[in-house]
């Protein structure tokens, strides 16, 4: 068996080489590409997944600055998918990044079957809904996650579980039309989703087990909500 | 008698992060929203002694109703 690159290095430890060689194999959905989804696909792509599909038709406009990684003065203008298959290339052209700059309801739901982990980064409720039942559609687990100023949420959702349509019922949208979403706040609730996620992929959250996270930056206040 | 209340993020303001809460006998989880004076659509999680619960469901005391807003951005 070849060694394992030394970009992994100090991942191990944290992962098994085994854990390390089966995350290499892994293939991952991130839909969505800004405050989330920016932090994430750079996470994942430093973690070792191995495919990475990244999914937004937006391009980078000046309010993403304050937030979105890979949004520079440089790249206004540009698709956010191209952006994020630029910045993989640069941090680890190991791992296969396929830039969808569509819509996510224009990927068949026989391209979700094929996935092992989907992450919602969508900014809207609607959208994230209706990326939860294509997902329970396909069989494939999905991590969640929101935000709206120093408050977030962050969850897992196997088929089965409708845990966004509990959250959310009918409503178009939450605190962040208020609030606004500061630097700091996605970073936190992308981070913790892609070690939902790599939990998932690593079978260490088991099948059906769906949880969901509410976090408070302004009071330092972290809750399991048992959903 | 008394409900424990529980207020999380924006649900906060203006009122309390936690207190007892007195309430008449019988009391129903969405009397008590009207009480607090929160508007239903502000809620998005609702949770009795950890436990999510219906609008109807009814209160016992010293029960734990924990509320949280909900968050959408991304």
């Amino acid at each position: 068996m070849d060694a394992l690159p030394d970009r992994y290095r100090r991942n191990l430890g944290t992962f098994t080489e085994a854990g390390q060689r089966q995350l290499l194999t892994c293939r991952a959905l991130v839909v969505g590409l800004g405050g989330l989804g920016g932090h994430m696909v750079e996470q994942l792509a430093r973690a070792g997944v191995g495919t990475i599909h990244g999914c937004d038709p937006d391009v980078f406009t000046a309010d993403n600055l304050n937030r979105q990684l890979l949004c520079t003065v440089a790249n206004l203008g540009q698709s956010k998918a191209e952006a994020a298959r630029q910045r993989l290339q640069q941090i680890n052209p190991e791992v296969k990044f396929i830039a969808h700059a569509t819509r996510f309801q224009e990927l068949p739901v026989e391209f979700f079957s094929e996935l092992q982990v989907v992450f919602d980064c969508l900014d809207t409720v609607p959208g994230r809904i209706e990326l939860e039942q294509k997902c329970e559609r396909a069989g494939v687990p999905l991590v969640h996650g929101a935000i709206g100023g120093w408050y977030g949420q962050v969850g897992v959702a196997w088929p089965g579980a409708r845990l966004l349509e509990r959250i959310y019922r009918s409503r178009p949208a939450g605190i962040e039309q208020q609030l606004g979403n500061p630097p700091f706040t996605p970073a936190v609730a992308a981070s913790m989703m892609v070690a939902k996620g790599v939990l998932v992929l690593l079978g260490k959250i088991a099948p059906g087990e769906s949880r969901l996270q509410f976090f408070d930056l302004l009071h330092d206040d972290w809750q399991n909500l048992p959903l | 008698m008394d409900v424990e209340v529980r207020l999380f993020a924006t649900l906060r303001r203006g009122r309390f992060d936690r207190r007892p809460q007195p309430v008449a006998d019988g009391c129903r989880l969405e009397e008590l929203i009207r009480q607090l004076a929160i508007d239903p659509k502000e809620i998005a999680i609702r949770l009795v002694n950890g436990r999510e619960a219906e609008i109807d469901h009814v209160l016992q005391p010293g029960d734990v109703v924990s509320l949280f807003p909900a968050v959408g951005g991304g």
